[in-house]
């Protein structure tokens, strides 16, 4: 069921939010013990928001789509008077006196929020293996990964516990666990949805956005939390297009780009397979698929990672004395962090910018970009090296090498389901347009859910 | 290039020399890549991170 298909059986009568928050309460309890997805969850304010959205639609107040849904927020959105970790000690006493800016919307717009979700320790890595809140596991096989850092929001979000979760993603944190897990997940523009009120992990890569059941819920959720908040000073004064795309939605005449080098380079068989089919399938649709060669893509992803050590390093560096708050790889990165000389993050934020600039013609000749999410499908628990074509990979740089450019330049990427490996885990697609053009890239990706691109639901029980 | 492990121990950094050494591994290749197309940017151009005077003076 998804998220449109709840709120339609909500003013249909056939339900109620409190049924529907009891039944999401109901899953969690029998699986989270297995998927440990949820940090914490708040059976009773829930039960009691869901009872207020019946009577409010019962007498004719219809705040939209989300009203009375039950969603759940990765731990690192504020919300007022509950305690909110980021998946570290740092913050375990951490309650904030208000709500983040997402949460203020979701709020307004009537969601019941369940619960807060684990997530890879500060936001900082991509297996959520969190040494201190223990690892998120993956529904489709519990011994894998979800991918991080929102895995606990890709956990849920696959295993029907919400209907849909609140990621960030830094280099892949949103696109990373819904490649992992096989849902749709959405990194916005830089600026388009407010940072306010969440714990940053780097100030100038930070992107909040949804994880879905499916591609037009990710452009209802974006629409609700997308606009100008004049408390981040990122946020972009652009009105808010309509991002849900219409039914039987036409990409005839969209020109896709398909780079030929670096994101076919050293990646798993199944996973180009099926990425490929899913390109021909938007050309049997009428896109026309155009080969192309981009810019610079290794030196974005230095530049990305020289970034996020420098920020990341400068955000925790009151907390460095105590170096027992920090698992070995999150404190390893924040050391590295730390020496690196002002001047290479000056010059990396310099080069970013002639980066941008070189990457914006390419949009006069495509209008998005299709390519693999990740090179591989996930990895085992504890798993940190795979081999990937003949070289061995640390997974942390295999599962955001795809990623982390789009959140260097700032672009809109959504990954999507495109298919199943023979062990059964899900593999991911991911398409990028110019910046705030999330209604495009998210058109691209329905018209290819609607013409079967995708993967059966996640079988947990 | 930078010599890692001066930098290291003269920011007082308390680790062992065999995790310098994978730090500076991993710092390395990420230098690599930097400082070759560093001496080919224009002075001209600023960080991607901008400073506004006026905070209501946004596009």
């Amino acid at each position: 069921v998804t998220l449109r298909q709840a709120a339609e059986a909500l003013r249909k009568r056939q339900l109620s939010s409190v049924e529907l928050t009891q039944a999401a309460l109901t899953r969690i309890e029998r699986l989270n013990p297995a998927l440990n997805a949820f940090l914490s969850v708040f059976p009773q304010s829930a039960l009691e928001r869901a009872a207020r959205a019946d009577r409010e639609l019962a007498a004719g107040k219809d705040c939209g789509p989300l009203h009375g849904i039950p969603i759940g927020l990765k731990d690192l959105f504020d919300m007022r008077g509950v305690r909110t970790t980021a998946g570290s000690p740092v913050y375990e006493n951490y309650v904030p006196a208000q709500d983040s800016a997402v949460v203020e919307k979701l709020e307004g717009a009537g969601a019941v929020i369940v619960g807060k979700l684990n997530l890879h320790e500060l936001a900082y890595g991509i297996t959520s293996s969190n040494p201190h809140y223990g690892a998120v596991h993956n529904p489709w096989i519990l011994d894998r990964i979800p991918g991080g850092s929102s895995g606990g929001s890709g956990a849920a979000v696959a295993a029907d516990l919400v209907f849909a979760a609140m990621g960030s993603d830094t280099g892949g944190s949103i696109r990373v666990p819904a490649a992992f897990c096989g849902t749709v997940g959405l990194k916005p523009t830089y600026g388009r949805v407010s940072r306010f009120g969440t714990i940053p992990l780097a100030f100038s890569l930070d992107h909040m956005g949804p994880l879905t059941r499916d591609v037009r819920d990710a452009g209802i959720v974006l629409n609700l939390i997308a606009g100008f908040d004049a408390r981040d000073a990122s946020s972009a004064r652009r009105a808010v297009p309509d991002h849900v795309p219409a039914p039987g939605c036409s990409i005839r005449g969209v020109r896709i780009g398909l780079p030929e080098t670096f994101f076919f380079e050293r990646l798993e068989a199944e996973v180009d397979s099926a990425v490929r089919g899913a390109v021909a399938r938007a050309a049997s649709l009428g896109a026309e698929i155009i080969p192309i060669d981009l810019p610079e893509i290794a030196a974005l992803n230095a530049v990305g990672q020289i970034i996020l050590l420098a920020e990341a390093a400068a955000l925790m560096q009151p907390h460095l004395e105590n170096r027992e708050r920090f698992g070995a790889d999150v404190l390893e990165l924040l050391q590295q962090g730390g020496l690196l000389p002002a001047t290479d993050y000056i010059n990396a934020q310099r080069l970013r910018r002639k980066l941008c600039q070189q990457f914006r013609p390419l949009w006069k000749s495509v209008d998005c970009l299709t390519i693999p999410s990740t090179p591989m499908t996930a990895p085992r628990i504890g798993e940190t090296a795979i081999h990937l074509g003949g070289a061995e990979e640390k997974v942390r740089a295999a599962a955001t090498r795809f990623m982390r450019p789009f959140n260097v330049l700032g672009l809109p990427a959504v990954s999507i389901p495109c298919g199943l490996s023979a062990t059964g885990l899900p593999i991911g697609l991911q398409i990028a347009g110019p910046a705030f053009h999330e209604s495009l890239i998210l058109r691209v990706a329905a018209a290819l859910e609607d013409a079967g691109v995708g993967i059966p639901p996640c079988p947990i029980e | 290039m930078t010599d890692w492990h001066a930098v290291a121990q003269a920011r007082g950094v308390k680790i062992s020399e065999s995790e310098i050494e994978r730090m500076a591994e991993a710092l390395r290749r990420l230098e690599e890549v930097l400082q070759p197309v560093v001496h080919d940017l224009p002075h001209s151009l600023d960080p991607a991170i901008t400073f506004r005077a006026d905070p209501g003076d946004t596009e």
